[in-house]
C-alpha cells in the first residue's frame, strides 16, 4: 500500500520563538517512508525543537505540518504517539518505581483488562515479546525498573515507544547515552523500520554514525535549515563546514591575544564525585578564562558544581592556593570570594518570585552592613541600583519581581549578584543559554572586563563558538575525563575539538 | 522451586513484625503480671474491633499519602459520615449494616467533594485538608442537636460488635483494596503517578480522575472506620477546633509501619493490616502492664519517631556503600597515576 | 472549522487577560502589604454596622486584642518557620508542654519569675528538638509536626494528670492586668521585626523559602539561618505559654490543643503564603490573629452560633489561600506536603 519514498510527513515554514530568542526560523523538511533521515547541527541549532514540535511536545509559533496527507496539529505527545509518531528523548522517560512491563505499556493498561482486572501475566508476556523483538537481552519485563542501569532503562524506553507501533520513529541523541551493544540494538531497529517502509528521524552529534546509517541528512544552524543532502553527496568535511560555518562579525567575542598569569588560584586535586568525575585534575590561573566544553553528559556541569562545593567531593579536594583553603561547601566557596552561575537559571540561580533587588542583594549582606548584625536599607538599595545601572538591566525598578523579566535580563540579574560582590573566581555554567544576541555580546564584554581586572573565570559551555571566542585555554571533556587541551595562542580548530568530544 | 522459596520468605518477612511484637509482650506480660496478651474471647473481640477501625483508617490515610498528598480532613469526613449515616440509619431503622453502608457512602461523598476541590484549586493538600476539616466539623454539629449519634443499646446495632462480622469486614476490605490497588487499571495508573506524576500525565493517564478516586476511596474507608469506632465507644460526639485531626495522627503509626512491611510482599493493603495488627497488639500488651493511656501514647509515639528517623535515613546506608566503593576506586587510580 | 478555532483562541485570550489582571493586582507589592489590614478594617466596619456601633467600642476592641495575644505571639514566632516553607503545626502543643512544665515548677514551690523563665526556656528547647528532627535528621516538617504534636500532648497529659495545675489566682490577675504582658509582647514583637527586616537572617529565611537551591548557591548558611528561626519561634512559644498560664491561672491537660492549626489559619489570613518565600511578613500572623478574633467576636455578637462560626472561618480561609497561591500546572504533591 505505502510506497517507498512516499512523503509521510512534511514540515512547512515552521518557526518557533522563546520570548525574544528565535529557536526555529522558517524550517522546511520532508520525511519519507523507508528512509532514515539524519538531523545534525550544533547545540541550540534547533534540531531537537523541530522534532519535538512534530511529536506534539511543543507548539510551533507559526507554520504548518502535514502527516499522511492531512494537516497535523497534535495537542500533546500522547496524541502523536497514538497516531504513530514515536519519539525517544534525551531525558529519562521511564518511571523507576514500577515494573518494566508497566513502563512499556504506560497509559495503555486497559488493553490487558479482563473482568475489570489487569492480567498481569499477559502484560509481562506481551512486554517480554516486545523486548525480544528488539533483541534487548537481559531485561526481565516483570522486574522493577530501577534494578536496571540508566542505559538499560533507555532501551526499555525504546521498547515503550515501539510498543505503540510507530510509523515515524524519532531518536533524539539517544545513542550518546548508551554503549556499543545498546547502539547495535538501536541501529538494527532503525534499519528494520526503514525496510518495513516506515520512517526514521535520527538526531545525533556523531557525524560518523549519521553518515553510516542515514539515507539523507538535514543540516540545521541557528534555527535555519542550511542544506539537505542525499547519501551519495555525503562528504564529512563539507558537512562539518556547513554545520559550524558561522562567521564571526565585529568584536562579538574578544579579539585580543592577552595571556594570563602563571599563578594558580584554584586547583582540583584528583577529585572524585559520586557521578561522572573520577580522580580529576584541573588548574585555574589568575586572570584566565578557562573554557570547558563537551557534550552535555560529559561531566563538565558536575565539575563546575564540584569546584564550588555544591556537589560532594568524596575523594581528593578543591583547593584555593591563596591560604590553602579547601572548598568543602558553597558556604566556604562564597566566603572566599568565589561565585557560581548555574545553567538552570530559573530553578537554581534566581528566586524568581522575589524582586530584582533582593536577588542582587542576596550575596551582598556583608557589604551592606550598617553596624553589628544590622543591614542598612539605604546602602542595600544603592547597591542594587548600581548593579541595575551598570549592567543596564531593563526593568521598572529594583522592586520588580524577577519573573517578569526576559531571559537575557534575568541572566543579567544573576551576573549582578556576583559582579556586585566582586567575586575573584567565577564559575559560569552555560551563562548565555537562552539569551538573545544583543545581551550575549554584552555578557562577553563583561566576562572580558572581569578577566582584565585579574579575575579568574571557568566558562563551561555547550557552544563551541563561544568557547573558542572567549577562552584563553580550552579543555574538552568526554565521559568525565579530559580528552583534549588547547591554547588560544595556537588557535582553535573546530574539527580537532569535535574529534575530542565524540 | 525458587518461586516456592521466595513465597515462603515473603510470608515470613510479612508476619515477622507483628509476631515479634506479640511474642515480646506475651513474655513480658507473663513475667510481670503473670498473664498473656490475649486471654479471653473478650480480649479477641476488643482487639478485632480496634483493629478494623485502625486498619480502615490507616488505609484511608495511605490512599492519598502514597501519592504525596496528606489529607487532614479525613477525620472530619469520618464524623460527617458516621453522624449523618448513623442518624439516618436509626431514623429509618436500618440497623448496623445499614449504618455502615450509609456512613461509607456519605464519607465517600465528602471525599469526592474534597477531591474535586483539590483538582480545581490545586493548593497544598494539607492546607485544603485543614480548611475542609473546619467545615466538616461544623457540618457534623448541625444534625441531631449537636449530640452526634448514640448506638449503644439500640436494636440491630449489636452486629457491629460481632467478632465474625468484624472479621468478615476485615477480609472484605483486604480483598477489595488488594484488587483495587494491585489488579485494577486504577491501581496501575496510581503506581505510575506515584513514580512520576508529570511523565504519567504525558503518557495519557488522567491524573485528575485518579486523584478524585483516591479521595473517594479514602472517604469510604474513613466512614467504615468511624462506624466501628462508634460501635466500640457506644456513641460518637462531634468535636470542634481541629480535634478530629487527632484520629488521623493516631493512625499514622500503623500506616507508616504497614507501608514498610508492605514493601516485602509488594502489597500495601496486606502490609497495613500487619502494621495495624502490630500496633494494636502492642497497645493491648502495654495495657496488660497497667500502664496508663498517656504512658502508652508516649511509648507509641517515641517508637513512631524512631521508626520515622530510620525510614527517612535508610537510603543513606546504600548511598554510603556506593560511596565507599567509589572512594576505594579513586584511591586505586590515584596510586596508579603516581 | 476555522471559525471554531478562531473563537476558541479568542476565549483563551479573554481568559488570559483576566488571569493577567488578577496577577497584576496580586503582584502589586502594596497589595500583599495592605490586604490583611484592609481585611481587618473591613471586618470591623462591617460588624460595626451590623451591631449598630456596639462592636466598635473600646471594651470590645480591648477584648479582641487580649484574645488574639496568645495566638498572635505564637504566630509571630512561627512566621520564622513558615517563611522557609516548613509547615509546622505543632506550636500549640509545644506551648502546652512548656506551660505545663512551668506550672509544675511553680507547684513545686518556686516563685513566678522562675516559672516564667522555665516556660520560655522549655519553649526554646522543644523547638530546638523540632529543629534537630527536621533540619538535621531530614524528616519532613509536616511529619515532625504530627509526631511532635501528639507526643507533646501525651507528655502534657502525663504531667498534668486528671486535674489542673493551679497558679495563685491573684498573682496571675495582677500580671495580666499589669504592664508585664504588653511590655514583653512589644519587646518580642520588636525583636522579631528587627531580625526579620534589618538583619541578614530575615532576608536569608525568605530566600530559603523561595528557592532553597538558589540560597545554597548564593553561599547562604542555611542551617544557621533556620536554627535562629527555630530559636525565635521557641521564644515566641515560651512567651505565649506564659500568657496562657497567667490568663487562666491554671494549666489543664488539653492546653494548646488545636492551637497549632489556629496559628496556621491566622498566618494565612494575615496575607502570607503558606509556601513562605518573598512575600512573607513578620506581622502577618498577628494581623491574622486579630482578624480571626474580630471575626469570631463579631459573628457572636450578631448572633451566629459558635459552631457555625468555625465553618465560616474554614470557607474564608480556603478562599484566601486560593486567591493567594499560584495555580500549579499539574497537581501539587510529594516534596511539598
Amino acid at each position: 500500500m505505502s510506497k517507498k519514498n512516499e512523503i509521510i510527513a512534511e514540515i512547512k515554514n515552521i518557526s518557533k520563538n522563546f520570548g525574544v530568542t528565535v529557536a526555529l526560523n522558517q524550517v522546511n523538511m520532508q520525511i519519507r517512508r523507508g528512509e532514515i533521515c539524519g538531523l545534525i547541527g550544533e547545540n541550540g541549532s534547533g534540531k531537537s525543537t523541530v522534532m519535538s514540535i512534530l511529536s506534539g511536545m511543543q507548539n510551533a509559533t507559526s507554520g504548518e505540518m502535514f502527516y499522511k496527507g492531512k494537516i497535523w496539529k497534535p495537542s500533546n505527545a500522547l496524541e502523536a504517539a497514538r497516531n504513530g509518531i514515536g519519539i525517544i528523548v534525551q531525558e529519562i522517560g521511564t518511571i523507576p518505581t514500577i515494573s518494566v512491563a508497566e513502563n512499556i505499556f504506560l497509559g495503555n493498561y486497559d488493553r490487558f483488562r479482563r473482568y475489570g482486572m489487569i492480567n498481569r501475566r499477559q502484560m509481562y508476556k506481551a512486554a517480554q515479546l516486545v523486548l525480544e523483538k528488539l533483541n534487548i537481552v537481559g531485561v526481565d519485563a516483570s522486574a522493577t525498573t530501577d534494578t536496571y542501569s540508566i542505559e538499560q532503562r533507555k532501551l526499555i524506553e525504546i521498547a515503550k515507544v515501539m510498543a505503540n507501533n510507530p510509523e515515524i520513529l524519532i531518536i533524539d541523541e539517544t545513542s550518546t547515552a548508551i554503549s556499543e551493544t545498546g547502539r547495535q540494538v538501536l541501529y538494527r531497529l532503525m534499519h528494520d523500520m526503514a525496510s518495513q517502509n516506515k520512517a526514521v528521524v535520527f538526531i545525533s552529534h556523531d557525524l560518523e554514525e549519521l553518515m553510516e546509517h542515514c539515507d539523507a541528512l538535514n543540516i540545521l544552524r541557528d534555527g535555519c535549515l542550511i542544506d539537505h543532502l542525499e547519501k551519495e553527496n555525503f562528504v564529512a568535511e563539507d558537512i562539518k563546514e556547513k554545520m559550524i560555518g558561522r562567521k564571526l562579525t565585529g568584536n562579538y567575542y574578544r579579539v585580543d591575544m592577552d595571556g594570563y598569569d602563571s599563578e594558580v588560584v584554584l586547583r582540583a586535586d584528583c577529585i572524585t564525585t559520586m557521578e561522572d568525575l573520577m580522580c580529576f585534575n584541573l588548574e585555574l590561573h589568575k586572570g584566565e578564562i578557562l573554557g570547558i566544553g563537551g557534550l552535555s553528559s560529559c561531566g563538565m556541569h558536575t565539575l563546575g558544581k564540584a569546584m564550588f562545593g555544591l556537589t560532594e567531593v568524596i575523594d581528593g579536594q578543591v583547593v584555593l592556593t591563596d591560604g590553602n583553603v579547601v572548598i568543602k561547601n558553597p558556604k566556604s566557596a562564597f566566603q572566599h570570594n568565589m561565585g557560581y552561575i548555574s545553567k538552570n537559571r530559573d530553578t537554581e540561580s534566581l528566586e524568581i518570585n522575589a524582586s530584582i533587588g533582593s536577588n542582587i542583594q542576596s550575596t551582598g549582606f556583608e557589604k551592606n552592613k550598617w553596624f553589628g548584625p544590622f543591614i542598612s536599607a539605604k546602602k542595600e538599595k544603592k547597591y542594587a541600583q548600581l548593579m541595575v545601572d551598570t549592567l543596564a538591566i531593563k526593568c521598572t525598578g529594583i522592586l520588580q519581581p524577577v519573573k517578569a523579566l526576559s531571559g537575557g535580563n534575568k541572566q543579567k540579574v544573576v551576573f549582578g549578584k556576583w559582579v556586585g560582590v566582586d567575586a575573584d573566581i567565577l564559575i559560569l555554567d552555560c551563562p548565555t543559554r537562552g539569551v538573545d544576541i544583543g545581551i550575549k555580546s554584552a555578557m562577553y564584554q563583561l566576562i572580558y572586563d572581569m578577566k582584565k581586572k585579574g579575575k579568574s573565570i571557568i566558562l563551561i559551555s555547550e557552544e563551541l563558538p563561544e568557547l573558542c571566542g572567549m577562552s584563553d585555554r580550552l579543555i574538552i571533556m568526554k565521559n568525565g575525563k579530559i580528552t583534549g587541551e588547547f591554547f588560544r595562542k595556537d588557535g582553535y580548530k573546530n574539527t580537532d575539538l569535535i574529534e575530542c568530544m565524540i | 522451586m525458587v518461586h516456592w522459596k521466595k513465597g515462603i520468605s515473603i510470608v515470613i518477612k510479612t508476619i515477622t513484625i507483628p509476631l515479634l511484637i506479640f511474642l515480646f509482650f506475651e513474655i513480658l506480660d507473663r513475667l510481670v503480671v503473670g498473664m498473656g496478651v490475649i486471654n479471653t474471647s473478650a480480649d479477641i473481640k476488643m482487639l478485632l474491633r480496634n483493629l478494623v477501625s485502625s486498619y480502615a483508617f490507616a488505609l484511608a490515610i495511605n490512599a492519598n499519602l502514597g501519592a504525596g498528598r496528606m489529607d487532614l480532613s479525613i477525620g472530619g469526613q469520618m464524623y460527617v459520615g458516621v453522624i449523618f449515616g448513623g442518624v439516618l440509619a436509626i431514623d429509618l431503622g436500618l440497623g448496623g449494616v445499614g449504618m455502615l453502608v450509609l456512613a461509607m457512602l456519605i464519607g465517600g461523598l465528602c471525599g469526592v467533594i474534597v477531591g474535586v476541590l483539590f483538582v480545581n484549586f490545586r493548593i497544598l493538600p494539607m492546607i485544603l485538608g485543614i480548611g475542609m476539616t473546619l467545615i466538616f466539623e461544623c457540618m457534623s454539629f448541625s444534625v441531631n442537636n449537636q449530640q452526634g449519634v448514640t448506638i449503644y443499646g439500640k436494636e440491630g446495632f449489636s452486629i457491629l460488635s460481632d467478632s465474625a462480622f468484624v472479621i468478615g469486614v476485615i477480609i472484605v476490605i483486604l480483598l477489595v483494596m488488594t484488587i483495587l490497588y494491585e489488579y485494577s487499571s486504577f491501581g496501575y495508573k496510581l503506581k505510575a503517578i506515584q513514580g512520576n506524576q508529570g511523565l504519567a500525565h504525558n503518557n495519557g493517564i488522567n491524573i485528575y480522575i485518579n486523584c478524585i478516586i483516591c479521595y473517594f476511596v479514602a472517604g469510604i474507608l474513613t466512614g467504615c472506620a468511624g462506624v466501628f469506632e462508634a460501635a466500640f465507644k457506644g456513641s460518637l460526639t462531634p468535636v470542634l477546633g481541629m480535634e478530629s485531626n487527632s484520629v488521623v495522627f493516631n493512625n499514622f503509626f500503623p500506616m507508616l509501619l504497614g507501608a514498610w512491611i508492605g514493601t516485602f510482599s509488594r502489597n500495601q493493603t496486606l502490609g497495613i493490616l500487619m502494621g495495624s495488627l502490630s500496633v494494636r497488639v502492642m497497645i493491648i500488651g502495654m495495657s496488660r502492664l497497667r500502664l496508663g493511656t498517656t504512658t502508652q501514647n508516649i511509648i507509641v509515639y517515641v517508637l513512631l519517631l524512631l521508626f520515622v528517623i530510620f525510614n527517612t535515613n535508610k537510603g543513606k546506608i546504600a548511598y554510603n556503600r556506593v560511596k565507599r566503593k567509589r572512594i576505594a576506586e579513586a584511591k586505586r587510580m590515584r596510586e596508579e597515576k603516581k | 472549522m476555522k471559525k471554531i478555532i478562531s473563537s476558541s483562541q479568542n476565549d483563551r485570550k479573554v481568559k488570559l487577560k483576566f488571569n493577567d489582571m488578577l496577577d497584576i493586582v496580586k503582584n502589586q507589592r502594596m497589595f500583599s502589604l495592605f490586604f490583611p489590614f484592609a481585611m481587618l478594617l473591613l471586618i470591623i466596619a462591617l460588624f460595626s454596622i451590623l451591631t449598630k456601633g456596639s462592636f466598635c467600642t473600646a471594651g470590645v476592641m480591648k477584648s479582641i486584642f487580649n484574645q488574639s495575644m496568645i495566638i498572635g505571639t505564637l504566630a509571630i514566632g512561627m512566621t520564622f518557620i513558615f517563611t522557609t516553607g516548613d509547615v509546622d503545626f505543632s506550636a500549640g502543643n509545644v506551648m502546652g508542654l512548656a506551660a505545663a512544665v512551668g506550672a509544675l515548677v511553680y507547684q513545686n514551690g518556686q516563685n513566678i519569675v522562675t516559672t516564667i523563665c522555665v516556660t520560655i526556656v522549655m519553649g526554646i528547647l522543644l523547638m530546638l528538638c523540632n529543629y534537630t528532627l527536621s533540619v538535621v535528621l531530614h524528616i519532613r516538617s509536616a511529619m515532625v509536626a504530627i509526631i511532635g504534636l501528639t507526643l507533646y500532648a501525651s507528655i502534657t497529659q502525663q504531667i498534668v494528670g486528671a486535674g489542673t495545675l493551679r497558679i495563685d489566682y491573684n498573682l496571675c490577675r495582677n500580671l495580666e492586668s499589669g504592664a508585664f504582658r504588653y511590655i514583653s509582647f512589644m519587646l518580642f514583637f520588636g525583636l522579631c521585626l528587627l531580625v526579620y527586616y534589618w538583619t541578614p537572617i530575615g532576608r536569608q529565611l525568605r530566600f530559603i523559602g523561595g528557592n532553597v537551591e538558589c540560597a545554597r548557591q548564593a553561599g547562604i548558611n542555611i542551617t544557621k539561618a533556620r536554627c535562629i528561626g527555630f530559636l525565635l519561634a521557641g521564644l515566641g512559644i515560651g512567651l505565649a505559654g506564659v500568657y496562657q498560664i497567667i490568663r487562666t491561672g491554671s494549666v489543664s491537660s488539653s492546653v494548646g490543643n488545636g492551637m497549632g492549626m489556629d496559628v496556621m489559619l491566622a498566618t494565612v489570613l494575615g496575607g502570607m503564603s503558606i509556601f513562605g518565600g518573598a512575600k512573607s511578613n513578620a506581622y502577618s500572623g498577628f494581623t491574622g490573629a486579630l482578624t480571626i478574633c474580630a471575626l469570631n467576636q463579631g459573628l457572636l455578637m450578631v448572633g451566629v452560633p459558635s459552631t457555625v462560626i468555625q465553618g465560616v472561618r474554614g470557607v474564608i480561609f480556603l478562599l484566601l489561600v486560593v486567591l493567594n497561591s499560584e495555580r500549579a500546572a499539574t497537581l501539587p504533591s510529594r516534596q511539598q506536603f
